[in-house]
C-alpha cells in the first residue's frame, strides 16, 4: 500500500485562468442573478456563454490544432471552482466533459469534425445513466442494421440536454462500451423530458431514443478504463465546483453570524454555531487540497492508480464537506433559513444535487476500498 | 534562494545519507519502554537514552540544521532538516525529548532574542546538555493564560518569583523555564501586567512535585516558587511585554510558525499502520479488511490523512489560499490532532476483544501501544491549547467570528 503521491503544481496557465476566472464570475453571477435565471428555460445567460466562449474557455482542454487552448483540462479546474463560489449557472461543467471525451477517445476524423464546432461554443454534455445507480455497466443497446445502427432505450437525468447541441450517449455493441455522438437535432423534441430537479439552478432531463439511425462515424469505441476515466473526471470537476459553492456558503454564514444578534450577543459569538462553522472551513480546505492535488497529476492518457485515487477522494470529501455545510447553512439562519429568500436554500439545495452527481461519497469510498485493499 | 536544479540532485544524495545514516545508528531496543511524546518522560533511565540518541543526532549534523552556524546550526536552508525528519518518520527513531527548546523557545530566541540570549542558550538546546521546560499553566488558570497569577517582582538586578506552575512537561529534569509571570498587578488590561522569563531552575525556591498520568508513567510536574530570585536579565524583551512573546511562543508550539530545529517530538501514527494491524484482525467471521464498514472507516481516515499531507503543500501556493488567508497554518494544529485522537481510537476498535487490554499484557496487539498511543494522544489536543480554543482561534481570526 504505496499511494503517497502528494503533489500540488499550480501552473502558470492555471494562476493566469484563475485571476481571470475570478474577475470574470464576479462580474458575471451572484446568488442573485442565480435566482432570477431559475425561471428562464435554458437556465443560463446565452450571452455570459458568449463571453465565455471570447474567452476561449469552451476549449480550453482541447488541443489547438482543432481549435482549443492545449492547457488540459487541469486548467479549467480554477474555473470551475469560481463558478462554484458565485452560483454562476452555466453547463459550463458538462460541456468539458464532452469535448475531454471526443479529445481522448475520438478517432482523427471525429476529432475533427466535433472539436472546432465545440471549442467554437457548440454545446456538448454526456449521457451516463441507465438507471440511478452511477455503479452500474452501460445497458443502452445499439443493435446492427446494415451498415448502420439502430439506439433505442433511455436515459436519465442527462444534464443540460436541453441546451446541448452535441450529447454523447454511453451504449453498448455487443456488452462492448461505446460513446455516441449525438447532435441534438437528430432528437424530436417530445423525446426530452425535462426533470424536476432539487437544484433549481440546474437542468437535467431524461432522454427517449426510438430507432435513432447512427452511422459507424458517430461511434467512439470505449474501453472500461475510458469509461471510468470520464466519470473520474466529472467526479473531480464537480468537486471542485463544490469547493467554490463550500466557499460562498462558509462566506453567507459568517455574515449572518456576525450581523445576527439574540441575548444581546452576536450569535457568532456562541461556541455551538462557531465551532461547526470553524468545521466547515476544515473540510473546505481538505476539499480544495485533494482536488489541487489531483488536478496536478490527471494524465491526459489512462489515469493512473494515484489520479484515480485522487479523484474518487476529492468528490467524496467536497461532497460530504458540501452536504454539511449546506446543512448547517440552514439551520444557524433560524427561521430566516427556512425561508426561499435565504441563500441557504439554494445552497443546501445544490449540496443534495452535487452529492449524486457521478457517484455519492460512500460509492467513491467504496470504490477507494477496492483500489486501496483488494 | 538555491539553483533548483543543483539542489535537486544535491537533496537526493543528502536524503540517501540520512537514511544510511539512520540504519547504521538507529539505537536497538533498550528493554525498557521508549516514550511515544516528548511529555512522558518519567525516569533518569529513559532521560539518559533520549539525551544520548539527541546528542549523537546533533553531532553527526542532523539536528539543528537550519539555525544559525555560530550558535551549533549549520546554516543550512530548511528542506535538510525536513529530509532528515522525514527519513527519521520513516524509520521510526526514537524522538528528540528536548522539544521545549528545539520547538519553541529556540526559534523563539533565534527570532527576537539578544546576541547574548543567542550564544547562552542555543547550543545546549541542540546538544540536549541544557533541557528546557515550560511555566505557562497555573492550578486556577489554563485555556484562561491570560489571567495567571505567579508574580515576579523586581528587587534591585532580580525578581524574586512566588505562586505555582503546573503540567509542566520534564519538570523535575529541566535547567531553564520559559516562564510567564505578572509582573505588574496594577495595569487595567490584564495582558499588560505579563512579563516573559527565560528562568534558571536549579535555584534556591524552585521545587518541583512529580504528577502521574493518564497512561501510569510520569512527566510533568506541579511547580513552586518560594521567593525564588532569577537575575534581572532574564526577562526576555521588555517588563510588561510578555503577553505577546507567550501568544508567539505558541505560533511555534502550534506549528503555526516555522523555525523549530528538528527531529521527531511524537512517534507518528499512520492509517497505513492501523491497516496493518486491521489485516490480522476479524470483523463477524471475516478479514477486516473485508469488512464493508471497518473499509469505509479506514478509507475516511485515508482521505483525511491525505488532505492533511497535502494541505502543507498547498499553503506554499499564495494563490490557492485566497479565500480564507492563514486558515491552513492556523488550523493545523486542530486538524492533525483530532485527526490523531480519530486514527488511534480506531486502532482500537479494529483489535476485537484485543482491544480491552493494556500495555503489560503478554498478549496485547504490539505489546499495547496502540492503547497507549489514544491515551497519549490527548496530551496533543490539551496541552499548547485545547481543541476548543483552536477552533475558537480560528473561528475569530480567520473567519472573524466574535469573541465569546
Ligand atoms: C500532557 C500535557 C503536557 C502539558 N505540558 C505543559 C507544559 O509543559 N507547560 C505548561 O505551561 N502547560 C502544559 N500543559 C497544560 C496545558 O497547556 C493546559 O492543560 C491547557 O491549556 C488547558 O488548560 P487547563 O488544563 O487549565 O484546562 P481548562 O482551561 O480548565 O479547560 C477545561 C475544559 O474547558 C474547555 N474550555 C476552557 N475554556 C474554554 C473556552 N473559552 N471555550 C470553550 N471551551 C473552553 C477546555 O477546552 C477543556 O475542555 C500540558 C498539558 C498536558 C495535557
Amino acid at each position: 500500500m504505496e499511494f503517497n503521491n502528494l503533489k500540488i503544481d499550480f501552473t502558470e496557465e492555471q494562476s493566469m485562468v484563475n485571476a481571470s476566472a475570478k474577475e470574470f464570475c464576479a462580474d458575471n453571477s451572484d446568488t442573485k442573478r442565480a435566482r432570477q435565471l431559475i425561471d428562464s428555460e435554458l437556465g443560463f445567460d446565452t450571452d455570459t456563454w458568449d463571453e465565455i466562449i471570447q474567452l476561449g474557455w469552451t476549449g480550453i482542454n482541447i488541443d489547438d490544432q482543432y481549435g482549443g487552448m492545449s492547457f488540459g483540462i487541469s486548467a479549467a479546474i480554477p474555473i470551475v471552482e469560481h463558478m462554484g463560489n458565485t452560483m454562476m449557472s452555466i453547463p459550463y461543467p458538462s460541456h468539458l466533459l464532452a469535448s475531454e471525451l471526443i479529445g481522448r477517445l475520438g478517432d482523427q476524423s471525429q476529432k475533427s469534425q466535433w472539436l472546432p464546432p465545440l471549442c467554437d461554443g457548440k454545446r456538448g454534455t454526456v449521457a451516463f445513466l441507465d438507471n440511478e445507480d452511477w455503479g452500474s455497466e452501460p445497458q443502452l443497446k445499439l443493435i446492427k442494421k446494415n451498415d448502420h445502427y439502430l439506439m433505442t432505450g433511455e436515459k436519465l437525468l442527462v444534464s443540460d440536454a436541453l441546451s446541448a447541441d452535441i450529447i454523447i450517449v454511453l451504449a453498448t455493441i455487443d456488452t462492448h462500451p461505446v460513446f455516441v455522438i449525438v447532435e441534438s437535432h437528430m432528437l424530436k423534441p417530445q423525446d426530452l423530458h425535462p426533470r424536476t430537479l432539487i437544484d433549481e439552478t440546474k437542468r437535467a432531463a431524461d432522454i427517449s431514443l426510438q430507432n435513432i439511425i447512427i452511422e459507424e462515424t458517430q461511434i467512439m469505441h470505449a474501453s472500461h478504463e475510458i469509461v471510468r476515466d470520464i466519470k473520474l473526471l466529472g467526479s473531480l470537476l464537480m468537486a471542485a465546483e463544490s469547493v467554490g459553492v463550500i466557499s460562498i456558503t462558509l462566506k453567507t454564514i459568517v455574515d449572518y453570524l456576525t450581523t445576527r444578534k439574540q441575548f444581546g450577543k452576536l450569535i457568532g459569538s456562541y461556541q455551538s454555531l462557531k465551532h461547526p462553522t470553524v468545521e466547515i472551513l476544515l473540510e473546505m480546505d481538505s476539499a480544495k487540497s485533494l482536488v489541487y492535488h489531483a488536478a496536478s497529476i490527471i494524465e491526459s492518457g489512462t489515469l493512473s492508480i494515484d489520479s484515480q485515487i485522487a479523484c474518487h477522494m476529492s468528490k467524496a470529501k467536497a461532497s460530504d464537506a458540501l452536504s454539511f455545510a449546506g446543512d448547517r447553512a440552514v439551520q444557524f439562519h433560524g427561521g430566516m433559513g427556512f425561508t426561499y429568500d435565504c441563500d441557504a436554500m439554494l445552497f443546501i439545495r445544490r449540496a443534495q444535487w452535487a452529492n449524486q452527481q457521478f457517484g455519492d461519497p460512500q460509492y467513491h469510498r467504496n470504490q477507494l476500498a477496492k483500489l486501496i485493499f483488494d | 534562494m538555491h539553483n533548483n536544479k543543483h539542489s535537486k540532485t544535491e537533496l537526493s544524495l543528502f536524503r540517501k545519507k540520512v537514511s544510511e545514516w539512520l540504519r547504521i545508528n538507529k539505537p536497538k531496543d533498550p528493554g525498557f519502554l521508549l516514550p511515544q511524546t516528548f511529555m512522558e518522560i518519567g525516569s533518569e533511565q529513559v532521560l539518559n537514552f533520549l539525551r544520548e540518541w539527541q546528542f549523537k543526532l546533533w553531532s553527526s549534523g542532523f539536528l539543528g540544521m537550519s539555525w544559525p552556524s555560530e550558535f551549533g546550526g549549520q546554516g543550512l536552508p530548511p528542506i535538510f532538516q525536513k529530509i532528515a525528519d522525514e527519513e527519521m518518520k520513516k524509520q521510526k527513531v526514537p524522538i528528540c525529548f528536548n522539544v521545549i527548546g528545539l520547538g519553541w523557545a529556540g526559534p523563539l530566541i533565534i527570532d527576537i532574542g539578544t546576541e547574548e540570549e543567542k550564544r547562552k542558550y542555543l547550543k545546549g538546546i541542540l546538544s540536549g546538555d541544557d533541557i528546557w521546560c515550560q511555566g505557562f499553566s497555573e492550578p486556577n488558570h489554563g485555556s484562561d493564560l491570560g489571567s495567571i497569577q505567579t508574580k515576579a517582582e523586581r528587587s534591585q538586578d532580580s525578581y524574586i518569583v512566588n505562586g505555582s506552575k503546573i503540567w509542566t512537561t520534564m519538570g523535575n529534569f529541566a535547567k531553564y523555564m520559559i516562564l510567564l509571570a505578572r509582573t505588574n498587578n496594577d495595569s487595567d488590561r490584564r495582558y499588560d501586567g505579563l512579563s516573559f522569563f527565560l528562568a534558571p531552575m536549579k535555584i534556591p525556591g524552585v521545587s518541583t512535585s512529580p504528577i502521574r498520568k493518564i497512561t501510569g508513567d510520569y512527566g510533568f510536574t506541579e511547580t513552586f516558587f518560594t521567593d525564588a530570585k532569577i537575575p534581572a536579565s532574564t526577562l526576555m524583551g521588555e517588563e510588561g511585554h510578555g503577553w505577546s512573546l507567550a501568544m508567539k511562543l505558541l505560533q511555534y508550539e502550534r506549528g503555526a510558525e516555522a523555525g523549530a530545529a528538528g527531529g521527531i517530538s511524537i512517534i507518528p501514527t499512520t492509517v497505513e499502520d492501523v491497516v496493518e494491524v486491521a489485516k490480522t484482525t476479524k470483523k463477524d467471521g471475516i478479514s477486516s479488511l473485508k469488512d464493508p464498514i471497518t473499509r469505509d472507516e479506514l478509507i475516511k481516515l485515508l482521505i483525511d490523512q491525505k488532505a492533511i499531507y497535502l494541505g502543507e503543500r498547498r499553503a506554499t501556493f499564495n494563490e490557492l489560499c485566497m479565500d480564507f488567508p492563514n486558515s491552513l497554518p492556523l488550523s493545523s494544529k486542530l486538524r492533525m490532532t483530532e485527526f490523531s485522537r480519530r486514527l488511534r481510537q480506531y486502532a482500537l476498535t479494529v483489535q476485537g476483544a484485543a482491544a480491552a487490554v493494556y500495555v503489560g499484557d503478554k498478549k496485547a496487539i504490539q505489546s499495547g501501544f496502540w492503547q497507549r498511543a489514544y491515551l497519549n494522544n490527548f496530551s496533543t489536543t490539551i496541552g499548547g491549547g485545547t481543541s476548543q480554543i483552536q477552533a475558537n482561534i480560528v473561528g475569530e481570526h480567520v473567519l472573524g467570528l466574535p469573541k465569546d
